[in-house]
């Protein structure tokens, strides 16, 4: 395959660690004068609404950990709920450029496109009559309509998101497995790379269904309620629109040429798994 | 197993199920509804090993056969007009995300309701609704369920609509010298009109149906919780109801004969201005109480016109005495027959939640999905009134 900004992309997760091993700056702390809002914060302030959500991600803004040099640039593909697992006071989210190693993630642009159809007019919170909240539809139509007329932040290519990105890490590095289960040789950035790209299990959906999960502070994974509530409500969307495209070959194609440059930068096929044999 | 443990005692004893889907058919389109439905509900009968957990004490693990599951998928073979249709909120409509009514304009709404019920209905010359147009896609729907149910011991169609009903009760209110008004449609009623109809045309085994057996009807766009199944509605619906049996110093109701008549389980009880209110997205009946229900319901309905109005129709709406909501009818009606009401306090207790009342909401596109509307139709009526 040719990497048309010769970047390097793994697509492994034997290369990611060979590459990072290669690395002479990853040992570094960051520049002192890194800035950003700490992750548990940002949460808080983005459900309060101090924060604009959209205009946030639509920055391209990158997680940072204060004790290495590198910086995870948000490319929409994985779930924001993720970085509940990451927090702690050494992570932050910034906007500003910072002098970092920057990581980038390419994903199946399926994945990608369901995961953020979630900020696909969300911003109808109420109707006219101010009486229900932003409604998650998906629908054949919906999908359709999105795929041939939306041209908002989300639905950006993923080639111009990782343009200057220093490395591009394939999804098929990332472990789809429970962490615990893998083993690495880079400790010191086991916790932080992994918790970065640990990808949700779907049974974590259930525990907000039920009456102990739901509506409580269970520990530090729900710790943002309202937060997470607004992130995990769209998994029934995000579950529903998967199947919608892989059973239909007309939003199939619509995917496949709306995002023809990401399908051949990463060699993809298109997805014909289930939402749930694949997450 | 404990025979001691409610649960257990439920396995041994319920001898069916029956599980009614009645109402208008949002979320079933979505691969999250038969994740979250479907697939749940075959816990009842199986330990699904689709999850990776280990398998939950509400699902089937015995060695033996477990209890029949009979499905009874209810719709209405006409669309019908509801208030999101009419633009009050056009996304719970199950068309577009996009309004297609200016609904804070009179003028523009009324043009809106006009061209939808033109859409919708047949009138004769005095402009009274004699049929529906919209017709249900049968050979689509029966297909989608027979898959999402294939674990069941039987899936049964049931196809019903209201518009003689509406001009039934019309005259039956007018012969009593009652002038009401003239509804257009069985509006909310459907979810226990369907059930009636599901009683008609499937008698013989509704009327098999015991003490022991197991009846939980509800909206489609309910989600369970995935480490519950049926097992777990028959557990309440038998045996939580009543204080522990093996408990000396506990009180125990069943001394009492309390259990000797029907029972239904509702969700969020309430007495409103004194009335008996509960949730209407779900019940559960024993078999009796199935039967009582379904053979005295449209008596019920007969009985005042204010049993029949829907919400906003009764006179004096907030002052009236008899004021009244949907929530009101099933509990009042099951008061008036000396049920056993039986209650969880509100429907995650039971591991339920429905889809259209998350945070946000998560629906479908349902009218294009099993009607015959087409985003042209809508986006006429966006051109003409929004």
């Amino acid at each position: 395959m040719i990497n048309i900004f010769m970047q390097q992309i793994s697509h492994h997760w034997d290369q990611l660690m060979q590459h990072i091993g290669n690395q002479s700056n990853f040992n570094t702390d960051l520049p002192s004068n890194a800035t950003g809002i700490p992750t548990s914060e940002f949460y808080n302030q983005t459900v309060d609404g101090n924060i604009d959500r959209h205009s946030f991600f639509e920055s391209k803004p990158r997680y940072l950990n204060r004790h290495t040099n590198i910086g995870f640039v948000w490319n929409g593909g994985n779930c924001e709920h993720n970085q509940l697992f990451t927090i702690n006071q050494d992570w932050f989210i910034s906007t500003d450029p910072v002098d970092v190693y920057e990581f980038g993630i390419l994903w199946h642009p399926l994945l990608r496109f369901v995961i953020n159809l979630k900020y696909a007019k969300h911003a109808m919170h109420t109707n006219r009559t101010g009486h229900f909240r932003g409604t998650y539809m998906a629908g054949e139509h919906m999908i359709a309509d999105v795929l041939t007329n939306d041209n908002n932040w989300y639905m950006t290519k993923q080639i111009d998101n990782l343009k200057n990105v220093d490395h591009i890490i394939h999804q098929n590095c990332i472990p789809y497995i429970y962490k615990d289960e893998l083993e690495y040789d880079k400790q010191v950035y086991r916790e932080q790379i992994q918790n970065f790209l640990y990808c949700r299990h779907l049974n974590e959906n259930w525990k907000l269904d039920t009456d102990k999960w739901w509506l409580t502070s269970h520990g530090r994974h729900f710790m943002h309620r309202r937060w997470t509530r607004w992130l995990d409500r769209h998994i029934d969307m995000e579950m529903s629109a998967w199947h919608y495209i892989i059973n239909s070959q007309e939003l199939t194609d619509l995917l496949r040429q709306r995002y023809l440059e990401d399908f051949e930068l990463g060699s993809f096929e298109d997805m014909t798994a289930d939402y749930v044999d694949w997450a | 197993m404990d025979n001691n443990r409610p649960l257990d005692r439920a396995k041994n004893t319920v001898d069916k199920f029956a599980l009614i889907l009645t109402g208008a058919p949002r979320g079933v389109s979505l691969q999250a509804w038969d994740h979250r439905l479907p697939q749940v509900y075959k816990n009842t009968v199986s330990s699904n090993d689709s999850w990776s957990t280990s398998p939950h004490d509400y699902w089937w693990q015995e060695d033996r056969d477990p209890p029949e599951v009979h499905v009874f998928v209810c719709a209405t073979n006409f669309d019908s007009m509801d208030r999101y249709l009419r633009g009050e909120d056009p996304r719970l409509a199950g068309l577009d995300l996009e309004p297609y009514i200016d609904y804070e304009n009179q003028k523009k709404s009324t043009l809106a309701f006009d061209m939808i019920d033109d859409i919708l209905h047949y009138r004769d010359e005095h402009g009274t609704v004699t049929g529906g147009k919209m017709k249900l896609k049968k050979e689509k729907w029966e297909k989608h369920h027979l898959k999402a149910w294939d674990w069941a011991t039987s899936v049964n169609f049931v196809y019903w609509d209201g518009y003689q009903m509406v001009d039934d009760m019309y005259k039956h209110f007018l012969s009593q010298g009652i002038e009401t008004i003239r509804l257009e449609n069985t509006t909310w009623q459907n979810q226990y009109l369907h059930m009636l109809a599901a009683y008609e045309q499937h008698k013989e085994f509704f009327d098999s149906l015991t003490e022991q057996s197991v009846v939980f009807r509800h909206r489609y766009d309910l989600s369970f919780n995935a480490y519950k199944s049926l097992w777990r509605v028959a557990q309440v619906l038998q045996t939580d109801g009543y204080s522990n049996q093996n408990d000396p110093s506990a009180w125990n109701w069943h001394e009492q004969g309390f259990c000797l008549s029907p029972k239904v389980m509702v969700p969020n009880l309430h007495i409103f201005r004194g009335l008996v209110s509960a949730g209407d997205y779900w019940n559960a009946f024993d078999g009796p109480g199935t039967q009582l229900f379904a053979k005295n319901y449209l008596d019920y309905l007969k009985q005042d016109p204010d049993h029949w109005r829907p919400v906003g129709e009764t006179l004096d709406y907030g002052t009236h005495i008899k004021w009244r909501v949907p929530e009101h009818s099933l509990p009042q009606f099951c008061m008036q027959h000396n049920y056993t009401i039986l209650h969880l306090r509100d429907q995650e207790h039971l591991g339920t939640r429905m889809l259209s009342l998350k945070d946000p909401p998560i629906l479908d596109q349902w009218r294009y999905e099993w009607y015959d509307w087409t985003p042209e139709m809508v986006e006429e009526i966006r051109q003409k009134c929004s």
